[in-house]
């Protein structure tokens, strides 16, 4: 049984004239961090609201935890941050998590116990009685998150979780979805923030006009740039530079290690080979590899 | 909490505004408003204290319909343009709800919001009526029903309105010119007879039928204290009437891509 499942989700509108999304098939296995990318408008949005049946597909189907979307109790075990969330103003921090979370159909008993903890985990147990209607879009995107969380959810929709944040509230919320991936929670994100994604998720699938057009493991988005970073001992770093010239073969050199510029492994193995007959000692190769950014802009342009 | 002001303040106005005197119920009765003594009836006769009371409780009914129905329908005007609001509508379907109940528990709060105002203005001022006149008129009490029956009819129809809408203002001007202004229109119209037939007369036979209308509410409220004969179709009607609008307002609800 999978966490999430779609079987060729389609949202047409305005008659077919919108393809917001279209044939998109996934299967997400529990525990996973999902991240969705792509472009404004490439369906992303439309994708978390068919799988919470906040919209209506035109086909196919979508399954939550082995249940059929269109099922409200495959929404049980769900938390959800919508994009531009937003709370009742006559609310407090406490009164919105007690509200949620009883609509969530959590017991008061528990309630009572989670909404202190989350509060102090998202930093806003000193604003806890301040009405929502003063918070800050940081502030109201901390609680939205926190909101996901009252019911102690299995899978995690998050739709833009990080948007509005300053870089340390990203870096707590970065910490807190690492905490739930390490509790074995499926999350699911959609983001802007490639970097963000990049730190924490298990596959990445990339949507563009509404079709996926690549999905795998993270890694497979970090291209090899045939670049190596090879450090050597400091007071060989002379001779190292000066075999690297000899081979012929390009290379930035950098305090204590050289970015080198290589056509394949054989080139690298000849490389480490002529390093050590000059009995250099190699601290480290790394390959360095492209961005998550570098590849999403190339294959979105 | 603008309404339970406005409510008080009507009632204390009741104290001080409203006196009757007499002897016993078929006695001269002499009744004071704002001051002004009254002890003769329009045609001459000696007013007689049961009658006076059915009047002003009639009248009273009437006001409170007409005031608790525009303060109520303003502020209920904004739970479902605030509740299908992008952010807010989606968050609520994504919690294990049916949309039925997202719906009807909105609705529930509201009608119990206008219940409590409507029956605290009710009850307060049959209080200070029946201790001025030492009759206790229970009709005055079941009024408050009828009065809610109406709010009934006429919310739902704002319901549909703002589902098709989504913005508050125009929603609530929209129930105030129906209601208010196109629905007597229509009620004249049909009162006083047009072609039989024609594309006009079967339009304005609709509406009609269909518009929340408020010349009936009066119509029933007066006939409900002064005893005289009314069609139970009235009640029947707007019953009907509002829950047709709430039945649309629900399905265009459940159908809709937020």
């Amino acid at each position: 049984m999978y966490a999430v499942e779609s079987n060729g989700f389609t949202k047409h509108y305005s008659g077919g004239k919108i393809k917001a999304l279209s044939d998109f098939c996934i299967k997400i296995e529990k525990g996973t961090v999902f991240s969705l990318l792509g472009p404004n408008g490439a369906g992303k949005t439309t994708l978390i609201k068919l799988m919470l049946s906040i919209a209506i597909p035109t086909s196919g189907e979508g399954f939550i935890l082995g249940k059929k979307t269109t099922d409200r109790s495959s929404r049980m075990s769900v938390g959800y941050l919508s994009e531009n969330h937003r709370f009742p103003g006559f609310l407090n921090a406490e009164q919105v998590l007690w509200y949620y979370g009883k609509m969530s159909g959590v017991l008061s008993t528990d309630l009572k116990k989670r909404i202190p903890v989350l509060l102090k985990k998202f930093n806003l147990e000193e604003k806890r009685k301040l009405k929502t209607v003063k918070y800050s879009k940081g502030m109201l995107q901390r609680l939205g998150t926190a909101q996901a969380l009252i019911n102690d959810p299995e899978v995690i929709f998050l739709d833009e979780p990080t948007d509005g944040i300053d870089p340390v509230g990203r870096i707590e919320i970065r910490e807190i979805l690492l905490e739930l991936k390490e509790r074995g929670k499926t999350i699911f994100i959609n983001s802007h923030l490639l970097s963000e994604v990049e730190r924490i998720s298990d596959e990445i699938a990339i949507l563009k006009e509404g079709r996926m057009i690549k999905k795998g493991r993270t890694s497979d988005f970090l291209e090899s740039t045939g670049e190596y970073n090879i450090r050597v001992e400091d007071s060989k770093q002379e001779i190292f530079f000066n075999i690297l010239n000899s081979l012929n073969i390009k290379f930035a050199p950098h305090k204590h290690s050289a970015s080198v510029k290589i056509n394949d492994i054989t080139e690298l193995n000849s490389v480490i080979d002529s390093l050590r007959d000059e009995d250099i000692l190699i601290k480290g190769v790394e390959e360095i590899k492209g961005s998550l950014e570098d590849f999403f802009i190339k294959i979105i342009r | 909490m603008a309404v339970f002001i406005l409510a008080t303040l009507f009632c204390i106005n009741l104290i001080f505004a409203l006196n009757v005197k007499y002897a016993g119920m078929d006695t001269k009765a002499i009744l004071t408003v704002f001051g002004n003594t009254l002890e003769q009836g329009p045609d001459g006769s000696f007013l007689n204290p049961e009658m006076i009371l059915d009047h002003i409780l009639s009248a009273i009914a009437i006001a409170i319909f007409f005031v608790s129905l525009f303060l109520s329908l303003f502020s209920v005007s904004s739970v479902y343009p605030d509740m299908i609001k992008q952010g807010y509508v989606d968050m609520l379907i994504s919690k294990p709800l049916s949309r039925s109940s997202v719906f009807f528990q909105r609705f529930g709060g509201a009608m119990t919001g206008v219940f409590i105002n409507i029956f605290y203005i009710i009850i307060f001022s049959w209080l200070i009526l029946s201790l001025k006149f030492e009759i206790w008129s229970m009709s005055f009490l079941a009024s408050g029903f009828v009065i809610l029956l109406f709010f009934y009819n006429i919310f739902s129809m704002m319901i549909m309105i703002s589902m098709f809408v989504k913005n508050p203002v125009v929603a609530l001007l929209s129930t105030y010119f129906l209601v208010f202004i196109i629905s007597p229109i229509i009620a004249a119209v049909e009162r006083f007879g047009g072609s039989e037939g024609s594309f006009r007369s079967i339009i304005s036979g609709f509406l009609n039928g269909v518009l929340p209308k408020v010349s009936d509410a009066v119509i029933f409220i007066n006939a409900f204290h002064t005893g005289k004969d009314v069609s139970a179709n009235i009640p029947i009607a707007a019953f009907l009437s509002g829950t047709m609008f709430l039945a649309v307002s629900l399905y265009v609800f459940k159908k809709t891509d937020f």
